[in-house]
């Protein structure tokens, strides 16, 4: 039986539940489940066989394995030390070793997971001050960002003469043209609060130069002297080198005379 | 008191659910602590403040 030929593979069966020894054995004693069997002294005992004999016989409880591919290994049986419990350091729910671990999940993870949304809590303020502080750092400073307002009165203006001031035939004109036809297509009420009043920075989108007012092809609109760039009245491209519209700066009407540019 | 039960199933057991609540929570604690910090700071300074002092040096109020 390939068992009995090769001992280790018996060895691994016995393991659990026998003693294992590799050498002739001379037990003055055996010590099984609080029984005491004495053995004879002036017995040797240098196999398996006559160790075994010495057993008492029908407990199948205790070997002994004689062999040279069998590890030297004595194990003896504690039967009179308790298993320790760890009862005490177990959550209340997991005690009962029945209940399936899903059905605990709540009792369990509850609080771990409140820990865990506590502390994402404080680490989302924390970035949001992190970012703010950036931010602010990069933004203007306030007493740059007071400067940065000028309010204009339009009410002293005196209509036609100003450039930012629109009569009604340019008006007119520039409501009717088709904004599909122009480079940058933008409408005159997206960049006219007022229709009368066109605010915008005299400053060419080409290459910087400053427009003249009522000059070029179109009525009341605007010609760079510079590469010959066209806008109209609304401050849009219409010829010429410019790719952009004239920039639009953000402004209100603070009243009826009055407007706040910055 | 909450009951952890519904925590867990409302909130905890989908990650979508618990940033959200993570997030939203950042806020209502900011609030808070930008609120009672306030507080604590009005009630210690009592007296001391410009309300406070306002009518001493300002004369139509």
């Amino acid at each position: 039986m390939n068992f009995v030929q090769k001992t280790t593979n018996l060895n691994k069966v016995l393991k659990g539940t026998s003693y294992v020894s590799s050498y002739p054995l001379t037990p003055s004693l055996l010590v099984i489940q609080e029984k005491q069997f004495p053995l004879d002294n002036a017995k040797y005992y240098l196999n398996v066989n006559s160790l075994y004999s010495a057993l008492p016989s029908g407990t199948g409880i205790f070997r002994a394995v004689q062999g040279v591919t069998v590890k030297a290994q004595y194990r003896y049986v504690h039967t009179d030390v308790d298993l320790p419990s760890y009862k005490n350091l177990r959550r209340t729910s997991t005690i009962e070793p029945t209940i399936p671990a899903k059905e605990t999940n709540e009792k369990r993870k509850a609080f771990t997971y409140l820990s865990t949304v506590g502390t994402l809590m404080c680490g989302t303020l924390a970035a949001k001050f992190g970012i703010v502080k950036v931010v602010k750092y990069l933004d203007w400073n306030q007493d740059v960002a007071a400067l940065g307002t000028s309010e204009i009165n339009i009410g002293t203006i005196p209509e036609g003469k100003s450039i930012t001031f629109k009569t009604p035939v340019e008006i007119d004109a520039v409501r009717t043209v088709p904004i599909e036809s122009l480079r940058d297509p933008q409408s005159d009420e997206s960049r006219c609060k007022k229709k009368e009043w066109l605010v915008c920075l005299g400053v060419c989108t080409h290459l910087g130069c400053v427009p003249l007012h009522n000059k070029g092809e179109n009525v009341g609109g605007f010609f760079c002297p510079c590469h010959g760039s066209h806008y109209d009245a609304s401050g849009r491209v219409t010829n010429g080198p410019a790719p952009q519209n004239l920039e639009i700066p953000s402004y209100f009407f603070k009243d009826e005379n009055t407007i706040v540019v910055g | 008191m909450i009951k952890r039960s519904f925590l867990y199933q409302l909130i905890f057991k989908r990650t979508g659910t618990m940033v959200l609540t993570a997030v939203l929570g950042g806020i209502i604690l900011e609030t808070a602590i930008d609120n009672i910090s306030e507080a604590i700071f009005f009630k210690y300074n009592k007296g001391k403040l410009w309300d406070d002092i306002k009518h001493n040096y300002v004369k139509d109020v």
